[in-house]
């Protein structure tokens, strides 16, 4: 009762919908007072490149971004046709006329205002003014470097696919395209950020999206007012209805296939140009432990590997928390012989284990970040005096007892098992470890039920996160802690929508207008 | 709305923190094997007493026992609803000094009640905010972890089991089953709350009463059979005789469960106090004007709070709370005497409606 009220008035703190400052200007006849209003509305930009050109004595401007356009394209499919012009009337609208019959591009457009020369000259398209008309012609002959298609850091496997996406937007909405040969298959482009006009994508498959939730994806994204965006982070708590919880309903995968698999489901994603990553939204808890490995592996296997991840994951938040609470309050619980290891250990050390278990944790957690962006040769190098200080140096001092170096690396290596999981179970376990020393198992169960609500509170457009786990139904578990074989995965295709405990009111229809 | 399962794990952990604690009479001369009995007797007592709420909600469909005394008596809705809010809050307040008594006197002997009260506090605070959704989905794991830990327990305490102590329940007579029917009674008041947020469950409401009941009895008789076997007639003496049993479990691999026991326990209250203060703060919430429906939540909690501190801070007045929550007379005042009110209401409202109508 209390839930639904609240969200009734989040609602309403929304965001504006994005603003454009500039006000439409549009294009003169005159080819001169047009270039001298371009040249003053771009302030005379080092990167604008204009070439005045005479076809059959009409002159013409070329104007486009340094380093965006194929330059070997540009002069055979644009400037030669132009040079072996001849024209049987010579008049602009004729010179028009043969541009739009003859003039090769990937893409031809007429536009008629300054701003849609800006934008379209700025993404890499090579664009002509023509003297006596008020309409210019935007053809695509984008040849700007990008890098090639690689392997992803993240989500690496070993049978499947090893293309990931890259910072094109156009190339990644290929590489989801040849994977999904369906008119089904849309892809919806909107531009977000007033200064950037970044190009956002919007993928899903019209036959198993649910409307409703299409329809708040594409609410939010058209509300957000941001100058410039540069990265699909930027994006994500606009798409985020619950902002204050540990765990979140919106995933990231930098894999087309991946991407393919969860639009199949009813899912939608979304491409931001100039990040290799791709949002999916809804992202369940338990799909952080899945792996595109596990569906070409056998079940037996697979089921192995993600009672190994999930244990992996509780191991990550909680052991530090619980060794901390058992050796410091309920002693009686281990046997006597690793009691006895254990307190000739402490009795070595200057500090509570509680302090001991935070200091040590959070000297890991500085040799992370610093090996994680500092250059690859310096950060090896990070690793090893780590390795020394924290192993050898730290128990050799007196500082930090033996047992507990052991509980950091076997910690540390628990949490780089699920990393999308990394942020959450790292906030959890400095919070168990704290718990953990002023309360023991009680302050441990405390923090446990509440992360459990806070997990099982979290509703992205109407579905529940933990859905599948709970709220349970039977049928939804056969891709949950195991997986059931293709025979019976093929049989039918689970939506996001009809997951137990979806509030959303589209289900099994077509529920979409592309 | 919940889904029955999430209702069923919902009341069931509220029934198995009951069984969690045996309300111990230290100069009771029944034996060990009484408690199985009076197990099974408290839920064929939850049945009988679960009656007229039940009979009341078949003739008003799809609303609860507050929705049902503002359509039956109109203003005097409030009263009940207060009353009703009384009730919830009486018992969450015994259910969070057990908690805090047990953890101060067998766990944690220097810790403050104050801190453990905070934080308990804080988290309901938190759970109430979150709604009853995810309440209900975090009793599902809940119940299923309490489920595997239980078969833990019995399975390491097989070794330890001794038959000779399950003699004959009736050896003292029928005395002790007399003398102990108000225990009993407040004992199995946990369908309050399921007779309250009816309308929040989707499914039948006598199938899921029936299978909510079949599901306790059978874990709590479990439980009850591995205490007595173990240990005999020490079992109703003890306040907390799960811990007891618990700690005694010490096989060449598993040392001792003694910190899985309060956890699950701690996890047990959690989700009781929770649900019943959810309960006190939706009777509340009907009883009070829409403008300070905002407040409800915090200044229950606060109560809560003040409650629970107050009621710990001396045995005399532990003792005063306990001789009222199981003298029976919260239990039978709610789950008989109101519901049997706003049903002869029902009845002689329809008995008028239907003479006007010939």
């Amino acid at each position: 009762m209390f839930k639904r009220e609240k969200s009734r008035t989040s609602a309403h703190n929304g965001y504006s919908p994005p603003k454009h400052s500039a006000a439409v200007t549009k294009l003169g006849t005159d080819l001169t007072d047009n270039m001298i209003m371009l040249r003053t509305k771009l302030s005379n930009t080092a990167d604008l490149i204009t070439k005045e050109l005479e076809a059959e004595e009409i002159r013409l401007q070329l104007l486009m971004c340094e380093g965006m356009v194929d330059t070997t394209n540009l002069s055979k499919l644009i400037l030669e046709p132009l040079r072996q012009l001849k024209l049987s009337e010579k008049s602009p609208s004729a010179l028009l006329d043969w541009s739009r019959k003859s003039l090769l591009g990937s893409v031809q457009y007429e536009i008629r205002t300054f701003e849609e020369v800006f934008s379209f000259m700025m993404s890499g398209f090579a664009i002509i003014l023509i003297d006596g008309l008020d309409v210019a012609l935007a053809l695509g002959v984008q040849g700007f470097n990008y890098r090639s298609i690689q392997e992803p850091s993240s989500g690496v496997n070993i049978k499947g696919s090893h293309e990931g996406f890259i910072e094109v937007i156009r190339i990644n909405m290929s590489m989801i395209r040849r994977r999904i040969k369906s008119p089904e298959l849309v892809f919806e482009m909107i531009k977000i950020g007033s200064k950037s006009s970044t190009d956002v994508c919007i993928a899903f498959m019209a036959d198993t999206v649910s409307g409703e939730m299409l329809n708040q994806v594409r609410e939010r994204l058209q509300r957000i007012n941001i100058d410039v965006l540069l990265d699909a982070g930027y994006i994500k708590p606009f798409l985020d209805p619950k902002r204050f919880s540990i765990f979140d309903g919106i995933g990231y995968s930098e894999r087309p296939d991946i991407v393919c698999a969860k639009i199949r489901e009813g899912r939608i994603a979304v491409l931001v140009d100039g990040t290799p990553f791709a949002i999916i939204i809804p992202f369940l808890f338990s799909e952080h432990f899945q792996t595109l490995d596990d569906y070409s592996q056998r079940p037996f296997f697979v089921f192995f590997m993600r009672f190994l991840r999930y244990v992996s994951f509780f191991l990550s938040m909680l052991l530090p928390g619980v060794y901390v609470a058992i050796v410091t309050f309920h002693p009686e619980l281990l046997p006597e012989s690793l009691l006895f290891n254990i307190s000739t250990a402490e009795e070595t050390t200057p500090f509570s284990l509680m302090t001991e278990a935070l200091a040590i944790h959070f000297i890991y957690e500085i040799m992370r970040e610093a090996g994680l962006r500092l250059p690859r040769p310096i950060g090896h190098a990070v690793g090893i005096v780590g390795a020394l200080v924290i192993g050898d140096a730290a128990v050799m001092s007196g500082l930090i007892s033996a047992p507990m170096v052991m509980i950091v690396a076997l910690t540390a290596l628990s949490s780089l098992v699920v990393p999308s999981l990394y942020e959450s179970a790292t906030i959890f376990k400095f919070a168990f470890i704290l718990f953990g020393g002023l309360w023991g198992i009680y302050g441990i169960t405390i923090l446990f039920a509440a992360m459990m609500i806070d997990a099982f509170s979290v509703n992205i457009y109407g579905i529940p996160v933990a859905s599948p786990i709970s709220p349970t139904k039977l049928f939804c578990w056969r891709d949950v802690f195991f997986r059931s074989n293709w025979r019976r995965l093929s049989k039918e295709n689970l939506r996001v929508q009809d997951l137990p405990g979806s509030e959303l009111t589209d289900r099994h229809q077509k529920n979409c207008d592309p | 709305m919940i889904s029955p399962l999430e209702m069923t794990a919902l009341i069931s952990l509220c029934s198995f923190f009951n069984a969690f604690i045996l309300v111990s009479d230290k100069a009771a001369t029944f034996n060990g094997s009484s408690s199985l009995i009076l197990k099974a007797f408290g839920f064929l007592l939850s049945f009988i007493i679960a009656l007229p709420p039940l009979f009341l909600l078949s003739r008003h469909r799809g609303m609860g026992l507050i929705e049902c005394a503002y359509d039956l008596t109109g203003k005097f809705g409030t009263v009940i609803a207060l009353l009703y809010f009384c009730f919830f809050m009486l018992m969450s307040l015994n259910t969070v000094t057990g908690v805090e008594f047990f953890l101060t006197s067998t766990v944690y002997n220097l810790d403050s009640q104050f801190l453990i009260l905070t934080l308990f506090s804080l988290l309901l605070l938190y759970t109430l905010y979150a709604g009853l959704e995810p309440l209900g989905r975090t009793a599902v794991v809940i119940f299923v972890l309490f489920l595997i830990i239980v078969a833990l327990i019995l399975i390491f305490l097989i070794p330890q089991f001794n038959l000779e102590y399950l003699y004959s329940p009736f050896y003292d007579g029928l005395e002790p089953y007399i003398s102990r029917i108000p225990v009993v009674l407040s004992q199995n008041n946990t369908f309050i709350p399921l007779f309250v947020l009816f309308p929040f469950v989707s499914c039948s409401k006598k199938k899921l009463f029936s299978v909510i009941n079949t599901v306790n009895l059978v874990v709590i008789e479990l439980l009850m059979f591995a205490a007595t076997a173990v240990l005999g007639d020490y079992t109703p003496k003890n306040i907390f005789s799960m811990y007891t049993l618990v700690t005694m479990i010490n096989t060449a691999k598993i040392h001792r469960l003694d910190s899985i026991h309060i956890a699950v326990w701690v996890l047990l209250s959690f989700v009781r106090t929770a649900l019943l203060l959810y309960c006190a703060c939706f009777c509340l919430k009907n009883a009070v004007p829409p403008r300070l429906h905002k407040y409800v939540i915090p200044f229950t909690v606060l109560l809560f709070f003040a409650g629970g501190y107050f009621f710990s801070s001396s045995y005399d007045i532990l003792h005063l709370l306990y001789n009222t929550v199981y003298s029976g007379i919260p239990t039978l005042a709610a789950e008989i005497v109101l519901p049997s009110l706003l049903l002869m209401i029902s009845l002689v409202r329809k008995k008028k409606n239907d003479k006007k109508q010939t």
